[in-house]
């Protein structure tokens, strides 16, 4: 089986069709989608139209809980006070414009989803807010994959799209008084699939991934589109411009915690 | 002065074990320098105001208290609707429904309120002292928690030492991680990096109410990590 | 008698006027005393400050007009006077006597080398004359603190063109945890340059020591920038918390 994984749409219709096409040519078997299908971009509720009408299963994004929810990112996951308060406006603008029916949508939209030993999420197993980054720490990325019950473990969220393969890891507990327990993992992988529709890896480019499960090959792929129609569409919405600037540059920074073992304590 | 630490948690309102613990305290050498409570400080065991009003006596300054809230303090929290969450679905589930009430019944707007002042944990030297986990106030960590959960805690823990109350089990146990190669692809390159975890240390510091008749805690030397564990009978 | 030596230092922005003082300054026994003024920056200005925090014992004079500057002109020592890039150096009103005029220019720069007794080329290659000289803006921020990370963000879009072609950015900034730095930045010269100005952290309220932002640029979209700084300030509220902390933590330290 060949699966296409998409994620991080954030409203940018022009970058989700682009990727569509490029699946299409792929011969991919089935897609699916890790959230974050508004904010942001200029399109919210015609990203939201498409994703339903191919049917693609996707689970639920922390700008998708946000828009349901009413705001509740914690403070903390923003890496900057001015990142927040451009986040609120984006929020602010995308609760006004999006219609009932997507709003439904999005609100009944899964956690996670699951296929043999694919598990798919947003951000991890633990939060949609949370940030798996390909530096963190490895035992902790390990445990972040065993707690999905997975082999495989596809996220999103950071918008740059990575494979990690872990391997070999022992962990020895040894309790006082007893025979220590050890504990040797077999190999794991976190696949990310990058942002569809608000890059961050420093081109403006859309990125995806595919996954093969015959062969176990991640092919992590880059698809050019005509991002100066989604800047034209931002400006045109009244979005602030900064966003367009910062798409075209490919250095969108939604959220991002600085810490990747980031504790929420709220 | 030698540092030495008492560390207690868990007295969920059982005002006698802690008053029998405060004698027990007293008697230590070299003396107590700083008495730390993980949380759990009210609970359905007694008199939960006489508690919080205990832990804020003149007495008790010497000690230096460092009190922290825990799995109760959370649920009163979103009882009383200053909490995250305006219901209380973990009370109910491990308390049952009859626990909503007393526990509403229990305590003084004036003592959540103080409660509701405290901290989620402490940072000290190269330990970390919190009731549950570095991640929530409610997981249980023990020695047969799964080991990559323990090694996630104690990465995230940022400290050669963990203290934790919420199984209410006294326990100390060393975790090492070694040997894992990650290998790491992205659009411009690919990484390949060893990690390593250098031994640790979880410490569960007992119980002080949960078990009638019987209080537990520990005492901890930061000078020489120096682990006593304690038990109390009242 | 008057025996001032007045040292002029004219030039283009980022030609290393303050640079080249600087290479003065270090060379200096400080028997004498030493004077500097930036006339055609406001009485206060990015390079003043600065150079005041920097080399304690030189004496900044705030300026707003040249003239002004000779009628306090000391009797004696040395004094040096960096001209601003806009303003004309061949209708500058100068003393008669004891004066040098030192240009930073290429031998291109014939305006320069006519009127300088010394050229001295720049130490580095600068992009090529725009025929329009850019504007300079000065925004004063005195009292503001900033959130680290934003005024990171910040630096980071205005440096890179998201408010017009900035070809100059200079600035002080104060930060909560009570410091203040200066940043540098001149288009074609790499990356933004920080400075601690190691001054006494400022942990009780607003600092009330003078900060701002200078920006030289073409087409600068200057109420967004005003929009920009608004949202990377710090509130009295987020400022008071985060002045408790690190009172705390300098008293855990002390």
């Amino acid at each position: 089986m060949k699966y296409a994984v998409i994620s991080c749409i954030h409203g940018n219709y022009e970058a989700l069709n682009a990727v569509l096409l490029d699946i299409d040519r792929q011969r991919v078997d089935q897609i699916y989608c890790l959230g974050d299908l508004v904010g942001y971009g200029p399109y919210p509720n015609e990203v939201v139209e498409m994703i339903r009408s191919l049917d693609i299963p996707t689970c639920q994004g922390c700008w998708d809980e946000d828009i349901v929810m009413g705001l509740n990112a914690c403070e903390c996951s923003y890496p900057s006070q001015l990142a927040e308060k451009r986040g609120r406006r984006a929020h602010e603008w995308t609760n006004r414009v999006l219609h009932p029916e997507v709003r439904e949508y999005l609100a009944q939209l899964p956690m996670s989803l699951r296929q043999g030993n694919l598990c798919f999420v947003h951000g991890s197993p633990n939060s949609q807010h949370e940030y798996l980054l390909p530096r963190m720490h490895g035992f902790a990325a390990l445990e972040r994959v065993l707690a999905a019950q997975a082999d495989v473990l596809f996220c999103g969220h950071t918008h740059i799209p990575y494979v990690r393969y872990l391997r070999e890891g022992k962990i020895r507990v040894h309790h006082r008084g007893e025979t220590p327990q050890e504990f040797q993992a077999s190999v794991k992988m976190i696949v990310n699939a990058g942002s569809v529709g608000e890059p961050r890896h420093g081109r403006p480019n859309a990125t995806y991934v595919i996954y093969d499960t015959d062969t176990q090959e991640v092919t992590l792929r880059e698809v050019p589109y005509d991002y100066q129609k989604t800047c034209a569409a931002i400006l045109e919405q009244g979005l602030p411009p900064i966003f367009a600037w910062r798409l075209a540059r490919g250095m969108e920074f939604a959220e991002r915690a600085d810490d990747p073992h980031h504790v929420c304590q709220r | 002065m030698i540092a030495h630490w008492a560390i207690l948690s868990g007295i969920e309102g059982n005002l006698r074990a802690l008053e029998a613990v405060l004698r027990d305290l007293q008697r230590q050498r070299p003396p107590i320098t700083t008495l730390y409570v993980l949380g759990d400080i009210i609970g359905l065991k007694g008199q939960n105001d006489a508690v919080v009003q205990r832990l804020q006596m003149p007495d008790l300054e010497p000690l230096d208290p460092q009190i922290c809230i825990g799995w109760w303090e959370e649920q009163c929290f979103n009882l009383f609707g200053v909490g995250l969450s305006g219901e209380v679905p973990e009370l109910i589930a491990q308390q049952g429904e009859a626990a909503v009430g007393q526990l509403w019944e229990s305590i003084s707007r004036s003592s959540v309120q103080w409660l509701r002042s405290l901290p989620f944990g402490f940072h000290e030297l190269d330990c970390l002292l919190v009731h549950g986990s570095p991640v929530s106030a409610s997981e249980v960590l023990t020695p047969a928690t799964s080991p990559a959960v323990l090694c996630d805690r104690l990465i995230r823990a940022d400290a050669n030492q963990l203290f934790c109350g919420r199984s209410g089990e006294l326990f100390d146990c060393w975790v090492r991680a070694e040997a894992l190669t990650s290998e790491v692809k992205t659009l411009d390159g690919r990484e390949t990096q060893t990690f390593d975890l250098p031994q640790r240390r979880l410490i569960g510091v007992g119980s002080v109410g949960r078990q009638s008749g019987m209080a537990s805690y520990v005492l901890y030397q930061p000078g020489n990590n120096q682990l006593k564990q304690c038990f109390v009978r009242y | 008698m008057d025996t001032c030596q007045v040292i002029v230092v004219a030039g283009r922005w980022g030609a290393g006027k303050t640079h080249w003082i600087r290479q003065q300054l270090a060379a200096q026994s400080w028997q004498e005393a030493l004077f500097y003024a930036c006339p055609g920056y406001g009485a206060m200005g990015v390079d003043l400050v600065r150079m005041g925090y920097l080399y304690p014992r030189l004496q900044v004079l705030p300026t707003i007009s040249l003239e002004k500057c000779w009628n306090t002109l000391p009797k004696e020592g040395q004094f040096f006077l960096e001209v601003g890039y806009h303003l004309d150096v061949h209708r500058l009103q100068l003393p008669v006597a004891s004066v040098k005029r030192v240009a930073i220019a290429t031998p291109q720069e014939t305006e320069f080398c006519h009127w300088a007794d010394e050229v001295i080329e720049p130490a580095v290659s600068l992009p090529a004359i725009a025929p329009t000289l850019p504007e300079l803006w000065q925004v004063e921020l005195t009292g503001q603190v900033f959130d680290p990370p934003s005024l990171d963000e910040l630096l980071l879009e205005l440096t890179e063109g998201a408010y017009g072609q900035v070809q100059r950015l200079k600035g002080i900034f104060e930060l909560p945890d009570g410091q203040a730095f200066a940043v540098d930045f001149c288009l074609g010269l790499g990356e933004i340059e920080y400075t601690n100005l190691n001054v006494p952290p400022w942990l009780e309220g607003r600092p009330q020591r003078w900060s701002g932002l200078e920006l030289i640029g073409y087409h600068l979209d200057k109420a967004a920038v005003r929009e920009l700084i608004a949202d990377a300030v710090l509130s009295d509220t987020v400022l008071a918390q985060y002045q408790v902390h690190y009172r705390t933590q300098v008293e855990a330290e002390g």
